[in-house]
């Protein structure tokens, strides 16, 4: 598959900061890569350098062939890019917009009203097409930005947290709409934190921490590498301190280890490695039943679930306990 | 076929004027500013002034040249602001991410924006004034000289601005620069002075302000029916300064800020 993008040992420091340490992918036509990664991570430094937003220190990045430090201008016309904030002018009307973004991105002028015609209907915002983007929901702000992204039909498209701030409906359509663009071809780069966005609309992975790409796959490799089963422990309802402690000891002598904690869910999770069988694991769950029993913790609860792709977050980010 | 330059020029400049039209209020208070000043000036000064400038010279037709000079040099140096407006709200990151074929032509179209908006507050004043009795007295090349002077300080004043905008993070930090400096630059010139009322001192300074290099060629020619370039229009330590001088000081800015912007812009748009 010829690669879209190719990035090549990018690092970047800010001062005392190494915001990206030597981060290498490639992304080939129609894939979609989404990266992972906690605030700070060198998501959004990574995305801005592929933009020509910033520069690399060392490394290498390639949009459509066109390397971006040297012909930073034909890298840009390869990719359309829409930001974390929605980069539109309020003042103007969504037509106006894909105007003026029609005249910067140097469309023929006989196409431009068919094309921004084209990208309303799309993006379904003709009914709203001539008022002025400041009235418009957060929903059409989004699709607005994302058709003056597309509007220039570039080779790969670059999305920093598409979906943040919509409704579920919202999602749920914007999602459809970028996975029929994959399939029309368009290469797709989504920094998220949101794990069912990356695993519905990604092929693979990339999981950033301290500007490092910690672990890659496809949603379901990483899944499956993690391990066969999480077992969660609790012995309240609301997690309490010095409980995930106290919770380790019920697992002893059971294959795995602790995910690091999560206020969110169980007190402690084990995972428990690849190649465990059901059979195995219910006898792990009767042995630290009775251990709870022995030591005189009464278990909240226990709950047995597949590794998600949250889990594979926690572990690659902040790394997994010992067993 | 329109150059892919000029092509993203003039949907850049276009967007600027909408943003214009929709917003009078912004073009009206740029117009509103001078049109204050001149009448405060002109309530309080028009009679001690009347003794210093002479039977055949009033002060509104002295200060009248003075309030076009502010008009251009207020709405110049505030040329940056909107560009830090679409820096602070991500719409630069658009434009610097899009395939331009210069990214030159996001200052250029705001310096063209800028620059129609301010001659058209400057007719306005030019209109007003002449219904009340000043009357230019130069002819057409007074009147072109004036150009000259007007734009040479709009071309001065909004490089500077542009530079700035590169320069700082957020509006608020180039709106304080901007209003330290208004009120220097405009009372330590000849906008609503004689120059010859101030002490020598204070008269050799208010001299190197380049709002005063262009107040006073454009002053000549708004006054004076018998104009030359020649005619000396105030005295400095280096001896009689005339309109050349003058020119060549504001030339001398324009070149000196021209070339401090390009070095902020070249090194923050590339």
């Amino acid at each position: 598959m010829t690669a879209v993008l190719e990035v090549q040992d990018a690092a970047r420091r800010f001062g005392e900061v190494q915001a990206l340490d030597g981060v290498s992918f490639a992304a080939g036509a129609g894939e979609a890569v989404g990266l992972l990664g906690p605030n700070g991570s060198g998501k959004s430094t990574l995305i801005r350098c592929i933009v020509t937003l910033e520069r690399l220190d060392s490394g290498s990045i390639l949009v459509d062939g066109a390397d971006v430090a040297a012909q930073p201008a034909r890298a840009r016309q390869s990719l359309g890019y829409a930001g974390q904030e929605f980069a539109l002018d309020k003042v103007l009307t969504g037509r106006e917009l894909l105007r003026f973004t029609a005249g910067i991105v140097h469309l023929p002028r006989p196409e431009i009203a068919a094309r921004v015609d084209e990208m309303l209907g799309r993006l379904d915002l003709l009914g709203a097409a001539d008022r002025r983007i400041e009235g418009y929901s957060g929903g059409m702000k989004r699709r607005l930005d994302l058709a003056a992204s597309l509007l220039h039909r570039p080779a790969l498209l670059i999305l920093d947290e598409p979906s943040s701030g919509l409704d579920l409906e919202a999602r749920r359509r914007l999602w459809s709409f970028l996975r029929d663009l994959r399939r029309d071809g368009t290469t797709l780069l989504v920094a998220t934190h949101d794990f069912e966005e990356a695993d519905v609309l990604c092929d693979r992975l990339l999981l950033m921490s301290a500007g490092r790409v910690t672990a890659s796959g496809s949603p379901q490799l990483l899944r499956n590498a993690l391990g066969s089963f999480v077992l969660g422990a609790s012995l309240h309802e609301h997690p309490q301190e010095g409980d995930t402690t106290r919770l380790e000891q019920l697992f002893h002598g059971i294959p795995g280890r602790p995910l690091p904690p999560d206020a969110r869910r169980a007190e402690l999770d084990w995972v428990l490695p690849a190649g465990v069988g059901e059979h195995d694991v219910q006898a792990f769950i009767a042995r630290a039943q009775e251990r709870a029993h022995a030591l005189g913790m009464p278990l909240f609860s226990l709950v047995l679930r597949k590794p998600t792709l949250e889990d594979v977050y926690r572990a690659a980010v902040r790394g997994l306990g010992h067993g | 076929m329109v150059s892919p330059f000029w092509q993203e020029t003039r949907v850049q400049t276009w967007r600027w004027f909408l943003h214009s039209r929709r917003r009078p209020i912004v073009v009206v208070s740029g117009l509103m500013q001078p049109i204050i000043w001149m009448t405060l000036f002109v309530l309080v000064f028009k009679n001690s002034m009347s003794s210093v400038l002479g039977s055949d010279l009033t002060y509104l037709d002295f200060v009248t040249p003075g309030a076009l000079l502010f008009t251009a040099f207020n709405a110049s140096l505030n040329a940056g602001v909107p560009i830090l407006f679409d820096r602070e709200l991500g719409f630069l990151d658009r434009l610097r991410a899009a395939p331009l074929a210069d990214r030159f032509s996001i200052v250029l179209s705001s310096a063209i924006h800028i620059a129609a908006i301010t001659l058209l507050q400057c007719l306005v004043i030019v209109a007003g004034t002449t219904l009340l009795g000043v009357r230019f007295q130069g002819g057409s090349s007074g009147a072109l000289l004036a150009l000259a002077a007007l734009c040479l300080v709009i071309l001065g004043f909004t490089s500077l601005s542009l530079g700035l905008a590169f320069q700082f993070r957020r509006h608020f930090e180039m709106l304080a620069v901007v209003m330290i400096v208004t009120l220097p630059l405009i009372f330590l010139s000849s906008a609503f002075a004689p120059l010859e009322r101030l002490p020598d001192l204070l008269q050799n300074l208010v001299l190197l302000n380049p709002v005063t290099m262009a107040i006073e060629p454009l002053r000549l020619v708004y006054t004076r029916a018998d104009w030359s370039l020649g005619a000396p229009l105030a005295q400095s330590w280096l001896g009689p300064i005339n309109s050349w001088h003058f020119l060549l000081g504001l030339l001398l800015f324009n070149l000196l800020a021209g070339l401090w912007s390009r070095k902020v812009l070249s090194r923050k748009l590339a």
